[in-house]
């Protein structure tokens, strides 16, 4: 055997493996339409932050955005099987669910909790971003670069603004303005800057044509 | 010196060698998973599995009792097609080594 051969043989198992493995649970049009959503819901709240915004207005909003860029993401994951002509349901997306599930519904209780019981806003969106961080470092055993590093992106802007929360760094601003800054600079910002990233490289493995099918 | 007898050929054919691959990767995929994963046809994923499985790479069990109530069969490797699997990465690696010297 040629060593060239074995080399080919070595390239299609690598690769072969990387596709069985990796799964991403975000698409990049997923996030671009979350980045947008957030960046426009950020800038109107901290826009009319002068009005009275109740916490569970707050609240309700943010999951409003939650649930529409989570449809649009699943909407797409959907396509992309029905094009691969895999299931929607697969190992990768049920692996993908149980490491992302527990930290969010961790956050969300205790972010909504913090809000709605104490109308604390601002910790309620640090403790969003660091439990969101947190689930998406979660996949890291099976996620590509990109996820691994968004992850780390919340995790760290998340880890900074609760010092910084509870340093008084933003004890002269108002809860609803705090919020809706620490929400877009990260949700918006962060997924956007995820969204261009991915979208320019286009990770998409085309179909490796060195497997053959002859029995 | 790279003993060439450990090139094991009933892995060596590209089209086995794809489904071992995938074998490794997880603890059992189940049949329709792996002809989406591989788009091979049934009858050419079946000959492959049965020659794995007569070799003793491969071991198959069928699940009578999914939700769509449709029968599965879900293959995983066996020890022995493990470590086969192993050793046979090993000579391609000792192939390429030998090629960059």
């Amino acid at each position: 055997m040629h060593h060239q051969s074995a080399a080919e043989h070595l390239r299609v198992i690598r690769s072969l493996m990387e596709r069985a493995t990796v799964y991403r649970a975000i698409s990049a049009p997923a996030a671009l339409a979350g980045a947008l959503l957030a960046l426009a819901l950020a800038t109107l709240l901290a826009w009319e932050s002068e009005k009275e915004v109740a916490p569970a207005e707050f609240v309700l909003l943010w999951i409003l955005v939650l649930a529409v860029a989570s449809a649009v993401n699943f909407t797409l994951l959907w396509k992309d099987s029905v094009r691969r002509g895999d299931s929607f349901v697969s190992p990768g997306m049920r692996l993908a669910l149980r490491s992302i599930l527990p930290p969010m519904l961790a956050g969300g209780v205790l972010g909504i909790g913090q809000a709605l019981a104490h109308g604390n806003l601002g910790y309620c969106a640090i403790l969003w971003i660091l439990c969101y961080g947190l689930a998406l470092c979660a996949t890291a055993g099976f996620a590509p670069k990109s996820i691994k590093r968004l992850g780390g992106a919340f995790l760290i802007a998340g880890l900074l603004l609760a010092i910084a929360w509870h340093a008084g760094a933003f004890s002269h601003w108002s809860q609803v303005s705090a919020a809706s800054i620490f929400m877009g600079t990260t949700f918006g910002l962060l997924h956007l800057v995820y969204a261009l990233c991915v979208g320019l490289r286009a990770e998409a493995p085309a179909a490796d044509p060195a497997v053959h099918h002859d029995a | 010196m790279i003993d060439f007898s450990k090139l094991d050929k009933t892995i060596h054919e590209k089209g086995r060698l794809s489904i071992m691959t995938l074998l490794a990767t997880r603890i059992e995929w189940a049949f329709q998973d792996l002809k989406n994963s591989l788009q091979m046809s049934d009858g050419n994923l079946i000959t492959h599995l049965r020659a794995l499985h007569k070799s003793g790479y491969v071991s198959m069990e069928k699940d009578t009792g999914t939700a769509r109530g449709r029968p599965q069969t879900h293959y995983a490797l066996t020890d022995s097609g493990r470590k086969a699997f192993e050793d046979y990465l090993k000579v391609l690696e000792q192939i390429v080594d030998l090629g960059k010297q």
